[in-house]
């Protein structure tokens, strides 16, 4: 099946979890995933080549290229700008795009790839786990 | 799906109000922990609380499908109502033909319900017989020729049964239609994999292939990555007079970000390449690229390019 940022995502955080990021790909390959993940961005970032910038991916691509200790090497405001035109002034809340319903996945995905930019006023996240380094903290104090 | 106005319509009885429903005992559902409760219209509850009472006592009767099928409509995504419908499918042994299309109405309103493509897998595999799906498909790609979905039933269809005949044929129509269809590339790269493989032949064909459609869309991501993707094997700079075609379309003012990407690669692999006379020259041509990429082509990009150009005058001095 096609690249996905979603899933890529999900690859990379599964492998960053499990303490193996280093070591699974080869140089070649890990230089090509930076790439990949690099070219999504077009103002915010898209989940496949050719398709419409989308939300959700300014934390699906976002958090892969923090894990991928690359995440320094995109335009940041572009990014930002584009979280936070996909506000809905109306309701509140975030859509995938601006002008469109907004819903509690993007909203949350937006508010997260937020957080990655090191937005005032938001928690920082952990970027495998997707939850804030408080909670994170929290669930390592539950297990002790 | 799930309209409000459906309680006003004549033809809804509430199961409450149904007589031969009278004999279970509807079960609400338990949202006293509820942080932020959901206002379930009322058809929406009365159905869900009789559901949960068949589904509890495990009642595998007509009635209760008929039931799955009200309470399918109004949450296509629950999916322990498609988990029980498949008991009473197989138990009561009804058709899996009108399945199939109760199936299909409700893709075509929600194409993107993981639910609804999972049950349709299930029914083909029940039934053995694919007829009808690669039409399915193609139907529901005719609405969005990127469904994630779709694509992936599509793949199995044609891996389970054999279907790859006429395959390149239709992604070979859909490139014609748009040239930037991702999923139609994907699609190209899964069936010659999966069939003649990559023989010097068909890399020979395919690298034309796709340079032509570069050549009518210099600036298409899908078709450079495709490119990228099947000289894997190769090596970039002297496979297939590539670096020809590429500098070719750089002199004809050609600034696609792609073409300059790929001319980057084949200059840092003569570059780091020890047996290569000319590799002193490959590298200040691969920075300049990089140079013209980060601050006019692929400004967006820049940090990016800037890494890369690090990089490569890293690469170049520990391969001395």
């Amino acid at each position: 099946m096609e690249s996905h940022g979603g899933s890529t995502f999900c690859a990379v955080a599964s492998l960053a979890l499990m303490k193996r990021l280093d070591g699974t790909f080869s140089d070649v390959k890990l230089e090509g995933l930076k790439r990949w993940c690099v070219q999504r961005q077009q103002t915010g970032f898209n989940g496949r080549p050719n398709k419409p910038v989308d939300t959700c991916y300014s934390f699906w691509v976002g958090a892969t290229l923090k894990l991928l200790g690359c995440y320094d090497m995109i335009e940041k405001d572009f990014n930002r700008g584009y979280v936070l035109e996909a506000q809905s002034p109306m309701t509140g809340g975030l859509s995938k795009y601006h002008d469109t319903h907004p819903d509690a996945l993007h909203s949350y995905l937006g508010l997260s790839g937020l957080s990655l930019l090191g937005e005032p006023g938001l928690l920082p996240v952990d970027p495998a786990l997707n939850i804030s380094l408080r909670a994170v903290q929290h669930l390592h104090e539950l297990r002790h | 799906m799930s309209d409000p106005e459906d309680d006003k319509s004549d033809a809804f009885v509430l199961y409450r109000d149904r007589p031969e429903w009278r004999d279970v005992v509807p079960l609400r559902q338990d949202d006293d922990a509820s942080v932020v409760a959901i206002a379930y219209s009322e058809k929406f509850s009365d159905v869900f609380d009789y559901f949960r009472a068949v589904l509890k006592a495990d009642e595998r009767s007509e009635r209760a499908f008929h039931l799955t099928t009200d309470a399918a409509k109004l949450n296509p995504a629950n999916y322990t109502v498609w988990h029980f419908r498949r008991i009473l499918l197989k138990e009561l042994t009804l058709s899996l033909d009108e399945e199939k299309r109760f199936c299909s109405d409700i893709i075509r309103e929600e194409p993107k319900n993981y639910q609804l493509w999972y049950h349709r897998r299930i029914l083909v595999e029940w039934m053995g017989d694919p007829s009808g799906e690669l039409d399915f498909t193609e139907a529901v790609l005719e609405q969005d020729s990127k469904n994630y979905h779709t694509w992936s039933h599509r793949q199995w269809l044609i891996k389970e049964f054999n279907l790859w005949d006429g395959e390149l044929v239709y992604i070979d129509e859909l490139l014609r239609q748009d040239v930037r269809n991702n999923s139609a590339w994907n699609q190209r790269y899964f069936v010659i994999s999966s069939t003649s493989g990559w023989t010097p032949d068909v890399l020979k064909r395919d690298a034309e292939y796709t340079v032509q459609f570069i050549k009518k869309a210099p600036n298409n991501e899908s078709a450079w990555n495709y490119l990228s993707g099947i000289v894997v094997g190769q090596r970039k700079s002297t496979y297939g007079g590539l670096k020809d075609t590429c500098l070719e379309m750089l002199s004809n003012h050609i600034q696609s970000p792609h073409l300059l990407s790929f001319l980057v690669d084949i200059y840092e692999e003569e570059a780091l390449d020890r047996e290569n006379d000319s590799r002193n020259d490959s590298l200040p041509q691969a920075l300049e690229l990089c140079r013209k990429l980060g601050s006019e082509v692929d400004t967006i990009r820049k940090k990016y390019w800037d890494y890369r150009s690090r990089k490569l005058e890293q690469d170049y001095r520990e391969s001395q």
